[in-house]
């Protein structure tokens, strides 16, 4: 392997600054272009590259830094898929890389995997009721089981992991074994099984008293139900076996025959862990589900090979493909010769395996990365199989490659940090001599207050969010008591846009957010809702009026935004009225100007419809009326976003766009509000979402957090020691599908599948990726690092600990200032926070606002071609007879005969030799297919023009296809003129007709074209102040020349 | 004739022209002006040919060119996209002074095999630039007499550096650029054209003269330009890579300044939908949406408001042929009769409008898997060209002309191919291919002013006071990897050609970026947002090179936008900007009551009930006045029914079919007999549940459904069971109650009644409670409706896919009865004494909105039903009632 060195950067210690540095030093001794650079988002990329060039522009090396545009940087998926395109023919696919938008995904998937579906969808349906896949829904609004999902997560898997249809298909046997051997084993008679629990069932019937306990009233629902079933013939869902094994009731109340017979019924249904058909169910389940994902595999692929259709995962699979075949890999080596990856510990087993080929086929490779900061387990990446690559990298370069020093945080957060994480890290192979920081850049000096912080968040979910925003609302009021320290070292008082919230999960960001907007906090914050803000909603309303005038419901709800009273019912007396409608416009300022957009909609796309709404004066002045202009805007932008993104999905799908199409696309979609890029906002977000940024005040919400082991869904597992230099090697995929709906909690499946060894497997990667996570989460902070942590000890602090020792990290005790971690004590400022009810209610910020005029006049055209002009005022003033008319009667397209005898006069000269001006007809004439007319003629038509103008001007200079463009008032003429003399007196002006009518109609047809002469005449007068009166319509098929003159210059 | 040429100054420029009045026989022009004056003058023109013919004519030569060529894998699965690309790589290879010859390559041997195979190919640019430099030398007829060079001569690409060459060579003068006119010295934007010379670095003063606006929004970025612009004299050329100023454009005329008229190129305009769309409903399995959405188009195919017809029948029964769909043909047959009385020959003129029309809905003709005949191609092409030029009326209007030339070029393409059978996939390509350029806006032009808008750096060729460049952000140009290896490279070198090198690419470009600065005389703004339609925006590679020169800049040269939002006098630019402070208002509020003065006694009156309504009524109050009183509701947007409510209304209409009157069939064959009926009516009824992606429910529901059959008859004959009627309407009243519903079916046994109504769903515990709840209020009124004799009737609903029955006790439909709190006739009384008090509170004036807190305050006592416990799940209303609304 060529030279391979590891980076290992530690939070905030610098790493863009030192490939920066590299790739500068690299230019002076390669090909700039040879140079790959890619990291994770387009936003570090964007980074990149732009430091780069910077560096090298500021060095004064323009040549290098300008051909370093040429250079490969990008995400992985971008460099992945500029490798496919270039190689697509080489691999044998179409060479149109579309790629498909995550919200087409589904979509296509499900039509290319149509028939595969189709050919399981009997068992599986079947299998899948028996599953309860089909019970109701507990009312939380998540979506329920569908093994079409499994399906595709299997399909998906197996790409990211470099398994073809063959491979799903082993998976499904390894899936068999490895479910079977959990315990406990199946009872050798089923029916024996049935049996009993029908006749439990029957007992609890007859024994169940007239008034039911509350307790027994559930249960007994569920009783009542799986009797009938039975009654009709039906076998039970395993949840309601699951849910009958828990039946239970009130012995007192409900009498001890019912209670006996309850217990007996508990007793039968618990024996559905052992079932034989359950295990049967099972394994039935798991080789439907991989046999139809193996062909579902092979059928996508095709799809999308045929269609040119591209997934991220293809892009990197098929770079691998290039990348793994010597005569590919070869051309490959041509271009590339240098490769930098960022961010390397968040590769996936398949990225992986792309940055080892390349780092075989290149001059030198460097790996950056963290494996401290590896947080996107749970979408494909393989920690262990990252952390074991940069292990082995690492261990290939001269000397540990460590940059440890933070930039970013105060000693206090980075000494925080190091006693935090150092023991958890070591036992996870991450020794303190490469992963402690070893120390910072940043001064104490000027901070007169700690760097930690432990604010207790007391009462319910929501009121603990409550009590942290007033608790911010209280340090912002105090600023000047918390000094943050900025860039170029000045120290200031806190203020808005300083702060982070950090949460574990959405919910938890949607209701900090919320918690802080109460308060009176503008938060920069990605969220769901965007459809249900007044402001888009107004835009929407809008939209769906100009897109259907009979939505009446839409135009209510634009007579109440209009109004200034928000409790206005204006709108209701207008609807109650005889003509509402007209009663309801009268209400809505825009109506007209909708009405008139509703007929533009031919002409404008429906991004174009989005954006023309918005823009309208009245609607925008309405929305900054509502104050927080700002906030307002960033909706309206992903509005605009989203219109533009449903126009290029439409490419990929082959749907039209149109205005109701974009409208039932957001009705479905529920996009979300973008972060407020607004400097003044608190920003609130994830952990995950936080990676790679820093605030001055980072707090940390969501600390009760446990870590959570997914087994029974579809995960990739490896046999074996893995090999990183080999990451696709020994891998498959697990899938044990879950029988027992929202019921079977505690079930002995359950137990068993935790206590094996990959339930044991699982849960330690869960508590290590949390670890990770909580690392990421605390090295954002620059200057004040908060743990806003529930009263109990925080539950996520737990995967610190060391098994079987004493919790490493010890929350302040009550009137104390100390976090006690490991031996060590760190000084806070301790808080223990409650929601208070009267937070201050929240003001808009005043809006300033631009006078807008409502309807512009329209004004006139910049661009005047004169073929378009029209009007009248001419006369004919003089006609000459050229000759006899042409012969065109084998001529079909006018048009081309036209193009064709124009080309002719332009070019053809009586002065050249015969036969050439023939030859040269000719051509012209079948470049045109214009076989009805001889050259002859055609020629004999330039001859006895050019006979014309040399009599009538002897020394005029003809031009012929001449080009003008000149200012006419306050618009600019442009055109050519077909043939312009320039004569001692002035300019005359010639325009060909290869008009064939009769002789009647010449004056008509030639004043029907006057203006247009008459507009040239003003451009050439306009232009050249050469005087330009005489103005001629030449017909040459008709053999005849009108000269035409404005009625005025007759009089 | 003297020109000044450049590389970017085809279409829109500035200067217009290089006199101030105006150029005759002179011009600036760019590569296609250039070579199309040459061509005029040397007689080589030649009709222009759409990109997609070429593709289609060089695809027809790489099939000639025969097997075993590197592109043959590529080739079978998509030949059009290989074609385009590898035509992308001759026409590349010609810039490079290629001649089509063999070299020595085998790739680019093959290409040389496919130009000389077939047909000849009409021309590229390229072969046209080749073309002219071969022609200037020894054909008559040039009367250039100078050429003054834009940009850099070394610095041209190949193609274009040798056409130059053979001008001079024919004695054509050719000039270097001249130099532009720079800012005032010590100025911050001299000094960043100094440093972009090569000169020394100085920091920025912020003298206005140099300002980066950075805006979080490009909706905000076109205020503050606007505003800019606005406050002083309106004369700036905006340089807008993007080639649209849609945005800007609105908000200069919010401020009375002339628009920039650069409209983007899309395929989505409106008209020309309907060429994909015409295509689109002639493959099999039939696609139901896109007949539905020709039908609603702002201008449909045919008539608009035959369209409308077609549409609702569509969007409610999605198929063709079925009853419905027959139904309403009918209708507009019976209405074209009535228009058409006053007509010679109202019968003959009716059939040929009604012919024209049916070529529309003649759907489904065409199996994807084979593909399609090219008559058929022709035939639809020619259609919707017919109708462009038909709605056109000669109005010229470019966008419908636009429609209809695509559809020529659809026809010539697929001419060219020579093929007679179109596979679907191909055709699909070329569609997107002819719409792919698109058509920009023809109402959106440029407006007579000071302003000027240009689309690429190198149309702004000479210096301009004022320059803006909007929307300065990355990516720019991309400059592409060397595509040919270093053999390849190498042959090509011996037999003469050169391709330009991704080294020389990139210097071009970064040249021209730099020169859009050298080029602005007095201000340069560059205008940034982080977001533009959404998406968060890169730097520019300008802004790379500016990177280190505005490195500690003073304030002043960064500007961030939305201060304008916030203060009341802002300097920008040497401009001040002054925006007035309003006092806010809320947007509106949700209010749990609402009042209303008119009398509304009239209204009230006239109304008859539905179990919908009332079951809105006994929702929500405020729900049940809007939208069923006041017609308060969404619009009839082409929306499709789900899954799940199309198998409910095959199931229904099976049922009807297999039942009537009488005694039930013979249990044994329904199951068959259903499922023929589901075949059969799936396309007339439920088209769209035979597409691809709903092969799982199709599969389940062909099974489910006749069982569900099988188990509904084998009721009736377990109960002795007659039917009376499937979707019965009736009218009734109960009391004071007016009712009206349709039953789905009523059975009775001898003198007895009873009302099923059929549900398809994916949940029982859903209708099992509200039976045990008495609050089933659809089965309320249908028991009211059943009998004429003012007797209650019981019924019970039939779920079909759980194929049993859910009724109380005291119906004779089962045997196993839900334990209900009440009666079926209670739960009627109830439901009729709600209504009661519902009204009554509405006929003073009074509603109550139920999902607002306080409503319970004026809610009626005593109700019989509960107030729900989320009344706005389901409600469409929530706008309205500004129910959910998200906090800032
Ligand atoms: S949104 Fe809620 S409150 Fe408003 S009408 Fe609908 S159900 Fe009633």
């Amino acid at each position: 392997m060529a030279r391979l060195t590891a980076v290992t950067a530690s939070a905030g210690a610098g790493k863009t600054t030192r490939i920066v540095g590299d790739i500068a030093a690299e230019v002076a001794i390669r090909p700039p272009e040879e140079i790959v650079a890619t990291t994770f988002t387009i936003k570090a990329a964007d980074e990149l590259v732009e430091r780069a060039r910077a560096r090298l522009f500021g060095d004064g090396r323009t040549d290098a830094a300008a051909r370093l545009l040429g250079a490969r940087f990008g995400t992985v998926n971008a460099v992945c898929g500029q490798i496919v395109s270039e190689f697509a023919l080489d691999l044998g696919r179409s060479p149109s890389t579309a790629v498909i938008g995550a919200e087409n995904e589904s979509l296509i998937f499900s039509m290319a995997a149509d028939r595969a579906i189709a050919a399981h969808a009997a068992v599986l349906n079947d299998l899948a009721d028996r599953f309860g896949y089909n019970d109701p829904r507990p009312p939380t609004g998540a979506e329920g089981p569908d093994w079409r999902r499994t399906v595709r997560r299997i399909v998906d898997l197996a790409r990211a992991n470099g398994l073809d249809a063959d491979g799903v298909r082993v998976s499904a046997d390894r899936s068999i074994a490895s479910c079977r051997s959990l315990p406990p084993a199946a009872a050798s008679d089923g029916d024996a099984l049935d049996t009993a629990l029908s006749d439990a069932l029957s007992a609890v019937m007859a024994a169940r008293p007239s008034g039911l306990s509350a307790k027994a009233q559930r249960p007994m629902e569920v009783v009542r139900a799986a009797h009938q079933r039975l009654a009709r013939g039906e076998s039970l869902s395993w949840p309601t076996w699951a849910r009958l094994a828990k039946a239970e009731c009130a012995p007192t109340k409900d009498g001890p025959a019912f209670a006996s017979a309850m217990t007996a019924l508990a007793a039968a249904a618990g024996r559905h862990a052992d079932h034989p058909r359950l295990r049967g169910d099972i394994e039935t389940f798991i080789r439907a589900t991989f046999d139809c994902a193996a062909e579902a595999l092979t059928a996508y692929q095709d799809w999308k090979a045929q269609r040119g259709l591209l997934d991220f995962t293809d892009q990197e699979a098929l770079a691998l493909e290039v990348l793994r075949d010597p005569a590919m890999a070869a051309r490959l080596r041509e271009r590339i010769s240098r490769v930098f990856v960022d961010e390397f510990q968040d590769s996936s087993p398949l990225q992986l395996a792309v940055f080892t080929a390349l780092a075989g086929l290149v001059e030198e490779s460097t790996w950056v990365g963290d494996p401290k900061q590896a947080i996107y387990g749970f979408r494909g990446a393989d920690t262990d199989l990252t952390q074991a690559a940069f292990a082995g990298a690492a261990s290939q370069g001269e000397a540990a490659d460590v940059l440890a020093t933070s930039w970013r945080s105060r000693q206090g957060i980075i000494d925080l940090s190091n006693a935090l994480f150092t023991p958890a890290f070591d036992r996870m192979g991450l020794p303190a001599a490469n992963h402690a920081f070893a120390g910072t850049n940043r001064s104490e000096t000027g901070f007169d207050r700690a760097a930690l912080g432990w604010w207790t968040l007391t009462g319910k979910v929501d009121e603990q969010a409550q009590a942290l925003a007033a608790q911010v609302v209280a340090c912002l009021d105090d600023g000047g008591e918390w000094l943050v320290e900025d860039r170029s070292g000045e120290h200031h008082p806190l203020s808005i846009g300083d702060i982070a919230v950090l949460c574990r999960t959405n919910t938890d960001v949607a209701r900090y957010a919320r918690a802080l907007s109460q308060a009176g906090l503008p938060v920069a914050v990605e969220r769901g809702g965007l459809a249900r803000t007044p402001h888009v909603e107004l835009v929407l309303a809008a939209c769906r009026w100009v897109a259907d005038a009979s939505d009446r419901l839409a135009l209510a709800e634009l007579a109440r935004f209009f109004s200034d009273d928000p409790e206005s019912d204006a709108w209701l007396g207008a609807a109650t009225e005889a003509d509402a409608e007209s009663a309801l416009s009268d209400l809505v300022p825009v109506a007209e100007a909708l009405a008139v957009l509703r007929t533009d909609t031919l002409a404008l796309t429906p991004a174009e419809l989005v954006d023309a709404v918005t823009a309208l004066p009245e609607v925008m002045a309405r929305i900054e009326r509502w104050g927080d202009t700002a906030i307002r805007f960033d909706d309206l932008e992903a509005l605009r976003g989203f219109a533009r993104t449903y126009e290029t999905e439409c490419v990929s799908s082959g749907a039209p766009a149109t205005l109701p199409g974009l409208i039932l696309a957001l009705d479905g979609a529920d996009p979300k509000r973008p972060p407020s890029l607004a400097a003044d906002a608190v920003q609130v977000m994830t952990y995950h979402g936080a990676k790679g940024l820093e605030w001055p005040m980072t707090v940390l919400v969501g600390l009760g957090w446990e870590p959570k082991a997914r087994l029974f869904e579809p995960a990739a597992e490896v046999d074996g020691e893995m090999d990183w230099r080999d990451p696709l090697a020994n891998r498959w995929i697990r899938f044990w599908p879950w029988p027992y709906d929202s019921a079977g909690g505690g079930s002995a499946l359950e137990a068993a599948a935790a206590g094996s060894a990959f339930g044991q497997a699982a849960w330690r990667r869960a508590v290590q990726e949390d670890t990770r996570l909580l690392y990421v989460g605390v090295t954002r902070a620059r200057d004040y690092l908060i743990f806003a942590a529930p009263p109990k000890r925080p539950a996520w602090l737990a995967v610190l600990d060391a098994a079987d020792a004493p919790p490493h990290v010890t929350p302040p005790a009550v009137e104390d200032n100390l976090i006690g971690v490991g031996d060590a004590t760190f000084l806070a400022d301790v808080r223990v926070l409650a929601a208070d009810e009267s937070a201050a209610p929240r003001y808009p910020q005043a809006p300033h606002v631009t006078a807008r005029v409502a309807a512009a006049p329209p004004a006139s055209p910049l661009f005047v071609k004169p073929s378009g002009a029209s009007g009248g005022g001419w006369r004919v003033a003089e006609r000459v007879d050229l000759g006899p008319r042409l012969g065109i009667d084998g001529v079909t397209d006018m048009a081309a005969l036209g193009e064709a005898l124009h080309a002719i006069l332009a070019y053809d000269d009586p002065t050249r030799d015969g036969a050439r001006r023939l030859a040269d007809a000719d051509a012209i004439l079948r470049r045109w297919s214009v076989a009805g007319l001889s050259a002859t003629d055609a020629v004999e038509a330039s001859t006895r023009l050019r006979a014309w103008l040399a009599e009538r001007w002897p020394d005029g200079a003809i031009l012929s296809e001449s080009p003008i463009r000149a200012r006419v008032g306050d618009q600019i003429v442009q055109g050519r003129i077909d043939l312009l003399v320039r004569h001692a007196s002035g300019v005359a002006l010639v325009d060909h007709k290869s008009f064939p009518g009769a002789f009647d109609r010449w004056d008509e047809h030639a004043l029907g074209h006057a203006p247009q002469l008459g507009l040239y005449a003003d451009a050439v007068t306009a232009a050249s102040s050469d005087a330009c009166d005489a103005l001629f319509i030449h017909m040459p098929v008709v053999g005849a020349i009108l000269r035409l003159e404005r009625d005025s210059e007759a009089t | 004739m003297k020109l000044v040429f450049g590389l970017g100054a085809d279409g829109r420029i500035w200067p217009e022209t290089a006199e101030a009045a105006g150029d005759l026989d002179d011009a600036v022009v760019g590569p296609h002006g250039l070579v199309g004056l040459i061509e005029s003058q040397l007689g080589l023109g030649g009709p222009t040919i759409s990109h997609p013919s070429r593709v289609a004519a060089w695809l027809s030569k790489m099939r000639a060119a025969g097997s075993g060529r590197f592109w043959a894998q590529s080739f079978d699965k998509d030949p059009w996209s290989t074609a385009e690309t590898l035509l992308d790589w001759r026409d590349a290879l010609v810039d490079g002074g290629w001649t089509g010859q063999r070299v020595g390559a085998a790739r680019i041997d093959d290409l040389a095999d496919a130009g000389h195979a077939g047909a000849p190919l009409p021309p590229s640019l390229a072969d046209r630039l080749a073309l002219a430099a071969l022609s200037v030398a020894d054909r008559p007829g040039l009367r250039i007499a100078s050429l003054a060079l834009i940009e850099p001569r070394d610095l041209a690409p190949p193609a274009i550096a040798r056409l130059l060459d053979a001008l001079e060579a024919a004695g054509v003068e050719i000039n270097p650029p001249s130099a532009p006119t720079l800012a005032a010295a010590g100025s911050d934007l001299r000094r960043v054209q100094d440093a972009l010379a090569g000169g020394g670095r100085d920091a920025l003063t912020g003298d206005g003269s140099l300002v980066v606006i950075q805006s979080d929004t490009a909706v905000m970025a076109a205020e503050t330009v606007a505003d800019w612009l606005a406050s002083g004299p309106a004369d700036a050329v905006i340089l807008a890579p993007d080639g649209d100023t849609a945005l800007l454009d609105r908000a200069l005329k919010a401020r009375g300044l002339p628009a920039l008229g650069l409209s983007g190129a899309s395929p989505w305009r409106g008209a020309l939908q309907v060429l994909p769309l015409a295509f689109a409903t002639a493959w099999r399995p039939f696609d139901a949406r896109a007949l539905l959405d020709l039908m609603t188009l702002p201008r449909p195919p045919i008539s608009r408001w035959a369209a409308r017809r077609l549409a609702r029948t569509l969007a409610e029964h999605p198929g063709t042929g079925g009853a419905a769909w027959l139904e309403t043909w009918a209708g507009l047959e019976a209405r074209l009769l009535e228009l058409n009385a006053a007509e010679e020959d109202p019968e003959g003129k009716t059939d040929q409008t009604l012919a024209q029309w049916r070529a529309w809905t003649q759907v489904g003709l065409h199996d994807r898997a084979v593909g399609m005949p090219l008559d058929a191609v022709r035939e639809i092409a020619g259609r919707v060209a017919a109708w462009a030029i038909r709605i056109d009326a000669a109005g010229q209007d470019p966008l419908l002309l636009g429609v209809a030339s695509a559809a020529g070029a659809l026809v010539d393409a697929a001419t060219r191919l020579e093929s007679p059978v179109i596979p679907a996939l191909l055709l699909e390509r070329m569609i997107g291919q002819v719409l792919a350029d698109g058509v920009s806006n023809p109402a959106h032009i440029a407006e007579a002013g000071a302003l000027r808008a240009v689309r690429v750096p190198g149309a702004l060729w000479r210096s301009a006071p004022r320059v803006i460049w909007w929307g300065f952000a990355g990516p720019g140009e991309r400059v592409a990897p060397e595509r040919w290896d270093r053999a390849e490279r190498v042959a090509l070198a011996t037999a003469g050609v050169t391709v330009e090198t991704s080294a020389a690419a990139s210097a071009r470009v970064g040249a021209g970026y730099a020169r859009v600065v050298m080029n602005a005389a007095e201000q340069m703004l560059l205008v940034r947002p982080a977001l533009a339609g959404g998406e968060p925006t890169t730097a520019h590679p300008l802004a790379h090179q500016l990177r280190p020169l505005l490195q500690g800049a003073a304030d002043g040269v960064f500007f961030r936008a939305e201060r304008l939002l916030a203060e009341p006098v802002a300097d920008l630019a040497r401009r001040s900007i002054s925006r007035t402070p309003v006092a806010t208002v809320d947007p509106p509020a949700g209010a749990p009551r609402w009042t209303v003065a008119a009398d509304l006694s009239a209204v009230l009156d006239s109304r008859v009930e539905s179990a919908t309504s009332l079951d809105r009524l006994f929702n929500c109050q405020m729900g049940w006045f809007a939208q069923d009183v006041l017609g308060l509701r969404r619009g009839r947007h082409a929306q499709l029914p789900e899954t799940s409510q199309l198998f409910g209304a095959l199931a229904h209409e099976i049922a009807r079919r297999l039942l009537p009157a009488g005694p039930p069939p013979p249990w044994a064959e329904v199951r068959a007999s259903a499922l023929a009926l589901f075949d059969e009516l799936l396309p007339a009824m439920a088209a769209p549940l035979a597409r691809p992606e709903h092969a799982g429910e199709l599969a389940a529901a062909r099974e489910q459904v006749p069982a569900a059959m099988e188990a509904l008859v084998r009721l009736l004959h377990e109960r002795g069971l007659e039917v009376v009627g499937a979707e019965l309407s009736r009218e009734g009243r109960f009391g004071d109650l007016p009712l009206t519903g349709r039953i789905d079916l009523m059975v009775r046994r001898g003198a007895e009644v009873a009302v099923l109504d059929l549900k398809w769903t994916r949940s029982d515990r859903r209708y099992v409670s509200m039976v045990a709840d008495g609050v089933a209020v659809q089965l309320a009124v249908y028991h009211a409706l059943a009998r004429t004799d003012g007797v209650v009737a019981p019924g019970g609903y039939f779920l079909l896919r759980q194929r049993r029955v859910v009724a109380s006790a005291g119906s004779f439909l089962t045997g196993d009865p839900v334990e209900a709190v009440r009666p079926d006739d209670d739960t009627l009384r109830i439901v009729s004494q709600d209504w009661a008090a519902w009204t009554a509170l509405a006929r003073n004036g009074v509603l109550v909105a139920a999902g607002l807190q306080g409503s319970a305050t004026d809610r009626p006592d005593d109700l019989g039903f509960a107030a729900p416990a989320e009344p706005c799940r389901y409600c469409d209303l929530t706008g309205l009632c500004r129910i959910n609304v998200e906090a800032l």
